[in-house]
């Protein structure tokens, strides 16, 4: 036999024979594949927005898992069918792709990776309320390669899993159902502060959406302009946090004037243009 | 139990709707009729918590040990919906002084202090711990005054409260910090319901009567000495969390009485039930009427102006007619109340939304 038909035979069995390779199983694996993770996708938020709340994180969760969990199979089931496994050709493959990621995909896959790592370590979850370079918003889907996380001015962000390795990335509730809230008041000083707290306090534990089995707290520092007081508390369900902190701040500031405090302002700097104008 | 129902309900229907069967039950429901105010009252007469004021007797009728400091408080806690006023229909019956809740317009003003040192040696009884406060930041001051008084007098007190206000004010006050662990009554079962309904129904002297099922032409009940299935009851304990309140309205708004007269009657008379359907609440407006049906467990009942008082928007007022339509809320003169046939479903939609629950 001659060096080229040799290394022909060699070729040839890196794959394995034409004939032998079922196209239509692996059209059947993939499209089992697609179909079960497009069901899941679309059953499990489904699900969670209707069903129980305490079962809505743990459904949401749920999807990625269970993606990477079918496309992991699907992939060791269609390798067999199409390469011929052995540790020669598993060299020529890895080096070849070596080669292809670390020039044309390398923030792909390094996405990908961190996708994979995303599921295992958790820094968030679907459902989760996460901040990401100054982005706060929820966790809609957590892709293979990106999350999409939509805000509270319901726009909907995109960030690479990639993030991940560089940026620090806050988790306000961390899987559970609710998420401390902090509602923000400046007062003048010359008041009360012993009686303001309690009363603050008071607007807390009276609000329809707390939580009972978390704390509540006020703090209160001075800062130059007045005291700033903040009332932390947690709402039973963190879909509503915002009407929560709506809640407080209405009461919080009706408690404020009949206690006869002053709420105060700090003062904001004019911009030259407009300043101008009213000169004249 | 309401899931096996809910299930075999579903099972029924896809079976009736592959087989084309038709759904033909014992007796037609337009032959049937709501049974009169008159009639209930003779088989299922009030008040709706017989059985319970023998229990309160021989719970706190007992006479104390002496110089134990604590057993001077005693805590009872309800589930919601006693219209009855159970405790202080026991304390009048047994002479005890009873604390009268003031007027709740009157809460959020300044209130005078509170006395309940009298030489008097009955026992103090708080029967509607649940009038005492509004959840309002300016609605806690009375309750706080309330519990302050009967930590420092020297009298043996009974406090009642229902189950949703004092989960509220164990987290508001820390009210577990003053008073004691609380008691309530054992949770009806089948067989409890099932005596109590017929002891209730022997009272009507004048005929034998016999419950039927209208579906099934199945009988549930009868004042004869018959032994006949317990499965009914059980279901209806079950639906009605064990609240022997709410079990007896259910029972009383499923009696039914033929339109016409039966020409081959007996000397037995029949009743006939209808199943009970658990109601749902419309979802377009889930959220605000979870959150006004919550405000109106935990202080019992409220009028529409303190409702706008304990809830976060006004808006969400308007939901009162809507919930009226549906069941969930009945309106006593001015004061909105949750329906005990709708509290099952009302508790079930509050813990499947995540707020907080009572204990019971």
């Amino acid at each position: 036999m001659t060096d080229s038909e040799a290394g022909k035979e060699k070729a040839v069995r890196l794959f394995n024979d034409f004939q032998d390779i079922s196209f239509s199983q692996i059209g059947m694996i993939l499209l089992g594949t697609w179909l079960a993770i497009y069901c899941i996708r679309r059953a499990a938020p489904f699900l969670a927005e209707r069903g129980p709340s305490q079962f809505r994180l743990f459904l949401l969760g749920a999807v990625p898992i269970t993606r990477l969990l079918l496309l992991t199979t699907a992939i060791l089931w269609v390798i067999p069918i199409i390469f011929n496994i052995t540790f020669q050709n598993f060299l020529v493959f890895a080096g070849a792709a070596g080669v292809a990621i670390g020039f044309a995909f390398k923030d792909y896959v390094s996405s990908l990776v961190a996708g994979v790592v995303a599921i295992v370590e958790r820094p968030y979850r679907p459902g989760d309320w996460v901040e990401v370079d100054g982005d706060f918003g929820e966790v809609m889907s957590v892709g293979m390669r990106a999350i999409r996380i939509r805000t509270a001015a319901d726009d909907v962000i995109t960030v690479p899993h990639q993030k991940l390795w560089s940026e620090n990335i806050s988790n306000s509730n961390d899987g559970s159902t609710t998420l401390r809230c902090i509602a923000n008041f400046y007062v003048a000083p010359d008041h009360d502060a012993a009686a303001l707290r309690w009363a603050l306090r008071d607007v807390a534990l009276t609000s329809a959406y707390l939580c009972y089995s978390k704390p509540v707290l006020v703090m209160l520092a001075e800062v130059p302009w007045g005291t700033h007081y903040q009332l932390k508390a947690y709402p039973f369900d963190m879909r509503d946090q915002f009407s929560f902190i709506s809640d407080l701040t209405i009461r919080g500031k009706q408690v404020i004037h009949d206690l006869g405090a002053t709420e105060v302002a700090a003062p904001v700097a004019v911009p030259p243009a407009v300043s101008a104008m009213h000169a004249d | 139990m309401p899931a096996e129902d809910a299930l075999r309900g579903w099972f029924a229907r896809g079976l009736r709707l592959v087989t084309r069967q038709e759904y033909k039950p014992t007796i037609a429901d337009d032959a049937l009729r709501q049974a009169t105010n008159s009639t209930l009252d003779d088989v299922v007469a009030p008040p709706a918590c017989g059985p319970l004021l023998r229990e309160l007797d021989n719970t706190f009728t007992q006479p104390h040990p002496a110089a134990l400091p604590n057993n001077r408080l005693r805590l009872v806690v309800l589930p919601p919906g006693d219209q009855t006023n159970i405790v202080e229909v026991w304390a009048s019956r047994n002479g005890h002084q009873i604390v009268p809740p003031p007027d709740r317009r009157t809460i959020l003003q300044r209130q005078p202090e509170i006395d309940l040192n009298s030489r008097e040696d009955q026992i103090l009884v708080v029967s509607d711990l649940d009038r005492w406060f509004l959840r309002h930041h300016h609605g806690l001051e009375l309750i706080r005054r309330l519990l302050s008084a009967i930590d420092r007098c020297e009298r043996q007190c009974l406090i009642a409260c229902s189950s949703w206000a004092w989960a509220f004010l164990r987290k508001a006050i820390d009210a577990d910090a003053t008073l004691p662990v609380g008691v309530t009554f054992k949770a009806f079962d089948g067989q409890r319901l099932q005596t109590w309904f017929s002891d209730l129904a022997k009272q009507d002297d004048a005929h034998p009567i016999e419950f039927k099922l209208a579906k099934s032409g199945k009988t549930v009940l009868t004042t004869k000495d018959e032994q006949v299935s317990r499965d009914y009851f059980d279901r209806l304990a079950a639906h009605s969390l064990g609240i022997p309140w709410v079990a007896w309205r259910i029972w009383r708004q499923s009696l039914r009485v033929r339109n016409e007269h039966d020409a081959n009657h007996t000397e037995m008379k029949t009743l006939w039930l209808e199943e009970f359907e658990p109601l749902k609440l419309p979802l377009h407006h889930r959220p605000a009427a979870l959150l006004l049906l919550q405000a109106l467990l935990i202080h019992g009942s409220l009028t529409l102006d303190q409702l706008q008082l304990v809830l976060p928007m006004e808006g969400e007022c308007h939901l009162i007619s809507v919930l009226i339509r549906g069941g969930f809320v009945v309106r006593d003169g001015d004061q909105l109340r949750c329906s005990p046939v709708a509290y099952p479903a009302i508790r079930g939609d509050l813990a499947s939304a995540g707020f907080p629950l009572d204990e019971l």
